[in-house]
């Protein structure tokens, strides 16, 4: 089965792409397979290069380029619809199926592997990796130096006092230690209990812990008002609620959660507003 | 088999201390002086945390190990029950559809009546497919046809909906558990399952006529039409009200009816009233198992109740086997 199936997909490239004997230096067929890198991707190529991006990068609530992903072509990850585009680069991650990996293998697909980071520095070393492969150093570097100065930006002024704050989504889902949410918190300072509650990676908080020692700032997920999904309810449960006097809750969507990469810009600015308007409740209280 | 005068005080008595339990056990240890100062946080996790959470245990163990011993003594089978018929996962298809459709946002009702209409159709369902006194096989078959359509329908309409977290929902719906809910899901379940109890306790001596065979009940004046109806109208409030707030919580009403027949005998009708404690014991029991669990997440309650119920199953088959052959 596999051995027929090779020589005939490669017949069928061969048969339509005649005019792409010189090999390019730079390739203009890309097809991304993870939304992460979808979003690096759209920043420091032009779109006609772009052969697809993941179907997640249209999803609104997941996505940071759901606007700019509509008018792109997505796949759904499977191995048929990325050999039909005919790209000379393929880009995904761990996340994406084993199966579909061996498919691009055996048909002779250039891909790359990479991983997802768990710190802000991995992730600025990846988008330097992700730049190099396309060609677009320069933009690469230009895209790591904006987001540096945004980070150096968003630190903690040095006579300012850290508060604490928990990531609260859907679910009861936190980030806790080696995530790079976690890091932008103790960045911009905010305390991340999560991680000192013993929650790795992007694990549920038990909102019993959470209630017993409620942080300053909570980062909660975006609810739809009266979702009857189990998953939403948590975040809107009466314990919370009733805390509400010793806690900001500020709203941190999801989607701000999911990647690093430039979506670290709009991540630090939703977190230093956080603790900006935590602050500001803390002065009105102590004055009162 | 004698009845034992014992058993329904100790039952309750351990009931009760499984309530205490409840609510002094957790992920957070509260100390003595914790609890004296009543702050608002104590006051959080023991009013809005705790409490919910054992009256909805006491509720959903008992209501269930109630329509366990319903249906074992109507159907006169041994292995019928809300889960492992597929009663609990149509209910839950009920909800899940309300999702998918949209109109569960409508109103806090919504959900849980589409949930209750969900496990009337499957009582109606088992009662059509199988019939009554139908052979074990027929029965088990019903049931693993309506639970695959169930589980099928749920999937298929949760990766359908545009929610990034379909998976950890499917999750949630299959495997229930009584985490994190609150009064606000207590007040919409609690009726429900309380009009249910009702009805299914009405039918106490139709259950009873019925060990005498379908003739032998006639005889004995019960219009067994209607106990059929009434008895799918009290399980399917039971299953669908449970079901829409703690998702299916399976073998319950499996395994207590046959551990409380070695107790009070065997009487359909006797045996109703004692399942439901003994419901409500192992349910409370099984949520404090999972919350002093060691690990990083809760596990959900539905795992506990699938790891001791799935062997309760395989011997209580076994040994019917055994006494088939």
């Amino acid at each position: 089965m596999k051995r027929w199936l090779a020589p005939l997909l490669a017949a069928s490239w061969l048969a339509s792409g005649a005019q792409a004997e010189e090999p390019t230096p730079h390739p203009m067929r890309i097809v991304s397979l993870n939304m992460c890198l979808d979003s690096i991707l759209v920043e420091l190529v032009s779109h006609d290069r772009i052969a697809a991006l993941s179907h997640y990068a249209r999803d609104p609530q997941r996505s940071m380029i759901a606007e700019a992903a509509r008018h792109l072509p997505i796949t759904y990850e499977t191995a048929e619809e990325i050999v039909a585009l005919r790209p000379d680069l393929v880009l995904t991650s761990r996340h994406s199926a084993v199966a579909t990996r061996n498919a691009l293998k055996r048909v002779g697909i250039r891909f790359e592997l990479f991983d997802v980071p768990n710190s802000v520095e991995e992730s600025l070393e990846q988008i330097g990796t992700v730049a190099h492969l396309l060609g677009a150093d320069r933009e690469g570097e230009a895209m790591v130096a904006r987001i540096r100065a945004t980070l150096d930006a968003a630190r903690l002024p040095p006579n300012e006092a850290p508060l604490t704050a928990a990531i609260y989504q859907p679910g009861g889902l936190s980030a806790g230690a080696n995530t790079v949410v976690g890091e932008l918190m103790e960045l911009t300072g905010l305390r991340n209990v999560a991680a000192r509650y013993g929650v790795e990676q992007y694990r549920p908080l038990p909102l019993e812990v959470l209630v017993s020692a409620p942080p300053d700032v909570l980062l909660i997920g975006e609810t739809s008002p009266g979702s009857p999904l189990q998953a939403e309810k948590v975040v809107r449960h009466r314990a919370l609620r009733a805390l509400e006097s010793q806690m900001t809750l500020a709203v941190f969507p999801a989607r701000l959660v999911f990647c690093a990469g430039p979506t670290m810009v709009p991540a630090v600015a939703a977190l230093v507003h956080a603790r900006e308007e935590a602050q500001a409740r803390r002065r009105t209280r102590s004055t009162l | 088999m004698t009845s034992r005068r014992w058993a329904i005080p100790a039952l309750l008595a351990l009931v009760v201390v499984l309530v205490i339990l409840s609510i002094t056990v957790g992920r957070v240890t509260l100390t003595w002086d914790m609890w004296k100062a009543q702050d608002a946080i104590s006051r959080a996790i023991l009013i809005e945390l705790r409490l919910p959470r054992a009256i909805l245990g006491v509720l959903v163990g008992a209501s269930l190990g109630l329509a366990g011993a319903a249906m074992q003594g109507y159907l006169r089978n041994a292995l019928a029950e809300p889960g492992t018929l597929g009663v609990s996962a149509m209910s839950a298809l009920g909800a899940v559809l309300s999702i998918f459709f949209n109109i569960a946002g409508l109103h806090p009702w919504v959900l849980p009546i589409c949930g209750v209409i969900g496990g009337m159709t499957g009582m109606a369902a088992l009662f059509v497919l199988s019939g009554m006194a139908a052979s074990v096989l027929t029965l088990v078959l019903s049931g693993i046809i309506l639970s695959a359509l169930a589980i099928s329908g749920i999937s298929l309409a949760l990766s359908l909906s545009p929610s990034p977290w379909a998976a950890g929902e499917i999750v949630r719906w299959m495997l229930g558990g009584l985490t994190d809910r609150s009064f606000d899901e207590l007040t919409i379940a609690g009726p429900l399952i309380v009009i249910g109890c009702i009805a299914v306790l009405a039918c106490r001596r139709p259950l009873d006529a019925l060990t005498l065979g379908e003739t032998g009940a006639r005889s004995l004046g019960i219009d067994l039409n209607r106990a059929q109806w009434q008895l799918a109208f009290g399980i399917g409030l039971i299953v669908g009200g449970s079901t829409a707030v703690t998702g299916v919580i399976g073998f319950v009403g499996l395994i207590v009816p046959h551990m409380m027949r070695s107790l009070v005998g065997s009487r359909p009708g006797a045996l109703l009233v004692p399942s439901a404690i003994g419901g409500a014991a192992l349910v409370l029991a099984g949520d404090i198992v999972v919350r002093l669990l060691p690990g990083g997440s809760e596990l959900e309650l539905g795992v506990v109740m699938s790891l001791i119920g799935a062997p309760f199953f395989f011997v209580l088959l076994h040994s019917m086997r055994r006494k088939l052959t």
